[in-house]
């Protein structure tokens, strides 16, 4: 008679008590798991991101406009020591009333946009050049949700922009992006002549990022200069409360889950109180009891847990689809990593659930409990 | 040297101002092989009496030795080790495990012991054969009789093989006949074995099988009739 078989014969004991623990327990993981899921996947969208984006942002300092920094900038701001590149970039966002997904627009020099991508390969038709006018490549999601391909057009204001190319499949934000010449965003948005959103620095292999921030500062202090992109750090902190918010949904449910397990395991060595007593008498030292009622509670959650995994799965699944018509970003990561969180979760909220129970039995006294009725 | 010596055992319960002696200078030897039993009335000391012999409970003083060591100077996790290798514990009500087989309830305290899956098996099968449940070995407590689930806490009790086997009031909750039958096992293992068996019973008819009455009143010994030589030899 093994300590694990003792324990999983005992939590048969109140069959369906049992039943609807392991129910709450997996309704609290699979919340857990899709909470963690989109975390990670929102995670790994932002990273994605930033590695695409450039080091550093200087754009025109106080100003709400979106595209109020002269583009002639990138030229001067390439001539500071430690630079490597610097190119004016305009980002705007697409909304067609009658599709679902947004499209972020980035209007940039083709030829840069070639150098610095020049990783991501075409899924269809080609990559833009210095030589396109009114022309846009398209993320993978941007061209599925707004049903574009290779020779369609995208209507922007009064304008049209010909799909020439659509971009393969990364699982990034690339999917959402439509890249377009920067002198077809400028001509389609009112103002934007010679205007850029931002100046867009790439700093040189060894040089520091903050001494060219710095330097930006001080030879143009009407520029400031930010951290990859600077939309992405309001981003950023909005994904931070977004964490929060989702770290309290998960606390909650995790609180009540381990509220659930305690009772039932409080309750069910009450009820075998006289149990416990006879084990002590066989011989069984206090640690015997008190692990026995450990690992029934941690088995009791870890059984909760792995139902809960599925359920967080399917559920991520579900979540997935969701946002992913909506958005058209991929934001849900159900990984490895989320799955052996969330069984780890469910281990711990079994021991913290069982930590009490057990102690209890382990301090009793053996005469007192074998005159329990 | 005695198997159990008691000596001047006084054991005294205190709940707020009330002082109750439920033992009372309580001294007495007892032989290993002896076939013994505790009469009194209820409330006179016989199961606490038990408890402090089973090492369950400490006196308030006095001196309990089991073959010759003071128990009520021994930490806890001796005094366990003491009732898992030298004390078995045979109940009113059973106190059966209800999730677990005739054979797991046994296994258990094997299981206690330390040993290994197959001895556990082994061994518990082999005691349920002596007490006469060899075909019962699969059934549940709530699937046997009240002398069966009697018959599996004694193999249960006799399962590390110790020295001493306690029995509180093991006919209370059975009929004449079948609580006759299990005082016979119990002489049986005594008498095949050299168990030592002391048997806490209110029942005349139970005390009368045994070789040694000692009777309690107000937690004091009263009366004490009747001493045999132990006898001996094998182990079950």
């Amino acid at each position: 008679m093994r300590l694990l078989t003792f324990a999983l014969k005992n939590l048969g004991r109140r069959k369906i008590r049992t039943g609807l623990t392991i129910v709450g327990i997996a309704i609290a993981i699979a919340a857990a798991f899709v909470l963690l899921s989109v975390n990670e996947g929102a995670g790994e969208v932002l990273t994605g991101a930033k590695e695409l984006g450039p080091d550093i942002e200087a754009k025109l300092k106080g100003t709400q406009v979106a595209y109020a920094t002269d583009e002639n900038y990138a030229e001067v701001l390439e001539q500071i020591e430690g630079v490597r590149k610097a190119t004016p970039v305009i980002m705007w966002e697409y909304w067609h009333p009658e599709k679902p997904g947004f499209i972020i627009l980035i209007g940039m020099i083709p030829s840069d946009s070639q150098e610095i991508y020049a990783e991501i390969d075409v899924e269809e038709g080609r990559r833009l050049n210095d030589s396109d006018n009114f022309k846009i490549e398209l993320g993978y999601q941007a061209a599925r949700l707004n049903g574009l391909s290779v020779g369609d057009s995208l209507e922007f204001g009064i304008e049209n922009f010909e799909v020439v190319g659509v971009l393969e499949k990364t699982g990034s934000i690339v999917d959402i992006i439509g890249v377009m010449p920067l002198w077809s965003l400028q001509s389609s948005l009112p103002g934007a002549e010679n205007k850029a959103t931002g100046i867009w620095i790439w700093v040189e292999e060894g040089a520091s990022t903050k001494e060219v921030m710095e330097a930006i500062e001080d030879n143009y202090p009407e520029l400031s200069a930010m951290e990859g992109i600077a939309v992405l750090e309001y981003t950023e902190e909005f994904m931070k409360f977004g964490d929060a918010i989702r770290l309290i949904i998960m606390g909650v449910a995790l609180l009540i889950g381990t509220l659930a397990a305690m009772n039932t395991v409080t309750m069910s060595t009450f009820e075998r109180t006289r149990e416990f007593g006879t084990i002590r008498s066989l011989g069984a030292s206090k640690g015997y009891v008190f692990k026995l009622v450990l690992i029934e509670s941690v088995m009791l959650c870890t059984i909760g847990g792995l139902f809960g995994c599925a359920l967080g799965y399917a559920g991520s699944v579900a979540v997935e689809r969701v946002i992913l018509g909506v958005v058209g970003m991929d934001v849900v990561a159900a990984t490895l990593k989320v799955l052996l969180i969330s069984i780890a979760i469910a281990i711990v909220v079994g021991l913290i659930a069982g930590f009490y129970p057990a102690r209890r039995v382990s301090k009793q006294q053996i005469v007192e409990a074998l005159r329990y009725e | 040297m005695a198997l159990i010596e008691l000596r001047n055992v006084t054991k005294i319960y205190e709940s707020g101002v009330t002082r109750v002696k439920a033992l009372d200078n309580v001294s007495f030897d007892v032989e290993k092989g002896e076939f013994m039993s505790i009469m009194g009335p209820s409330g006179s000391g016989k199961t606490t009496l038990l408890n402090v012999i089973g090492c369950l409970d400490k006196p308030t003083s006095g001196e309990v030795k089991i073959s010759d060591r003071d128990v009520t100077r021994m930490p806890p996790a001796v005094l366990d080790e003491l009732r898992l290798r030298k004390i078995g514990f045979v109940f009113q009500m059973f106190n059966l495990i209800p999730t677990l087989t005739a054979l797991e309830n046994v296994e258990l305290s094997l299981s206690l012991a330390g040993l290994s899956d197959s001895e556990q098996r082994d061994r518990a099968g082999k005691l349920l054969e002596l007490v006469g449940l060899g075909t019962r070995l699969n059934h549940r407590p709530s699937q046997l009789s009240a002398g069966e689930k009697q018959r599996v806490a004694m193999a249960r009790a006799l399962a590390n093989d110790p020295e001493l086997v306690l029995a509180d009031e093991p006919t209370g909750n059975l009929d004449t006949k079948i609580g006759s039958e299990i005082v016979d096992l119990m002489r049986g293992l005594n008498r095949k074995f050299n168990k030592t068996f002391i048997i806490v019973t209110h029942n005349e008819e139970v005390a009368r099988a045994t070789d040694r009455i000692i009777q309690l009143k107000d937690g004091r010994v009263v009366k004490e009739e009747g001493r045999k030589k132990p006898n001996s030899i094998s182990s079950p």
